[in-house]
């Protein structure tokens, strides 16, 4: 089943082929880049510039503005008990 | 030039079973070469006792195994150390402030300490060079404009350029670590002269740069006690990086390299048994010709 669709949708045709070799390639080195990298920071935790850099870096540039936004206008409200669990 | 040679060997080289001649060649090779990579192993394994130098130990490093990265918070440290202790006497020529951004500072951080140095810049409108503060592009500003200068203000003795000083000598880290806190007085027989220092790591022991690295030498910014050993440390392993800029990318690539290889190993296996499945399920019969009608 799955063999046949490969077949007729990707390896019958030299172009079709090709194609899925660019484009499975440039995602699986994204992604195998980025678990490398993931291995890698967690093998040297603590010791890399990413680590320390928050406690010199003044600007929190990590932070987007969207979330900032929404931290800043939801810290100063109250928790609110839910009405389902309240016991009476 | 094959005719002769099969004539010679009686096609003795070519064929498998009757082979005796090549492989007793091919073993007399081996034989040679492996002992001649035995004796120069054995060579460079000896006790190397014939120097007048105390040879140093190998030390635990954090950046010695095969994916550990160097400790950024001990570069930061070495920075300082250098800055404050060895930047008297020794340049960093081939190093610029901008390679410290993102390494051991911010760029915020790094414009501010490239600030405080005064660099030759020009020449201006009038043809003049004049001073001004440096840049994130500057390299390093050296101690003294040229070696001449070095040796006069040294007794002679030229302080060399630190960046690539651990790749430059055998066994840098450990060599450099050694040296920095090796220093003792000079046994019986061994004569100094004046502005020379007894250090055992040294060829010949009479070192021209006096003990620097003491406890508590410097104070860390981070806090960090600073142990003469820790300040070492610090300063190799900063070092280590000035020498070596792509070491964390060189381990991550490690990593990639060892990933993909066991990824492959399976595929280039499968491919090899699909090629070779032909060849070996071929049978090949041999009929002589009055068989054959």
């Amino acid at each position: 089943m799955i063999s046949r669709f490969l077949y007729r949708y990707i390896f019958k045709r030299t172009s079709s082929f090709i194609l899925s070799i660019v484009v499975t390639s440039v995602f699986f080195e994204r992604a195998y880049d980025h678990a490398c990298e993931e291995i890698f920071e967690w093998i040297n935790e603590g010791r890399l510039w990413t680590h320390i850099k928050h406690k010199y870096d003044n600007l929190p540039q990590t932070q987007s503005y969207q979330k900032r936004y929404i931290e800043e206008r939801t810290s100063d409200l109250e928790e609110i008990p839910n009405e389902d669990t309240k016991e009476d | 030039m094959a005719a002769s040679l099969g004539r010679v060997c009686k096609f003795g080289l070519l064929k498998s079973n009757y082979g005796t001649l090549f492989n007793q060649l091919l073993a007399c090779l081996g034989v040679t070469a492996g002992g001649i990579s035995a004796l120069i192993y054995a060579l460079d394994q000896s006790v190397k006792a014939s120097d007048q130098v105390a040879h140093p130990p190998n030390y635990k490093w954090g950046f010695y195994g095969i994916f550990s990265s160097l400790d950024h918070r001990s570069l930061r440290r070495g920075w300082e150390v250098y800055k404050n202790v060895c930047s008297a006497c020794h340049s960093l020529d081939f190093l610029a402030f901008r390679h410290l951004v993102g390494v051991t500072h911010t760029e915020e951080e790094v414009k501010a300490i490239a600030a405080e140095y005064q660099v030759q810049d020009g020449p201006d409108d009038t043809g003049a060079y004049y001073m001004r503060p440096g840049k994130l592009f500057d390299t390093i500003p050296a101690p003294y404009p040229n070696e001449e200068a070095a040796r006069a203000a040294n007794n002679g003795a030229y302080p060399p350029d630190l960046t690539y000083i651990i790749n430059a000598s055998e066994n840098g880290e450990n060599y450099v670590f050694s040296l920095l806190t090796g220093y003792c007085d000079p046994p019986a027989g061994i004569t100094l002269r004046e502005g020379q220092y007894f250090n055992p790591y040294f060829v010949n022991g009479a070192l021209g740069m006096p003990q620097i690295i003491y406890n508590e030498v410097i104070e860390y910014a981070d806090g960090t006690p600073a142990t003469a050993s820790q300040v070492a440390k610090d300063v190799v392993e900063f070092l280590m990086w000035a020498s070596n800029a792509e070491f964390d990318e060189r381990k991550k690539m490690t990593i990639k390299v060892i990933g993909f290889g066991l990824i492959s190993l399976p595929l280039i296996i499968y491919w090899k048994r699909v090629k070779w499945t032909t060849v070996k399920n071929t049978k090949l019969l041999f009929t002589p010709k009055y068989k054959r009608q």
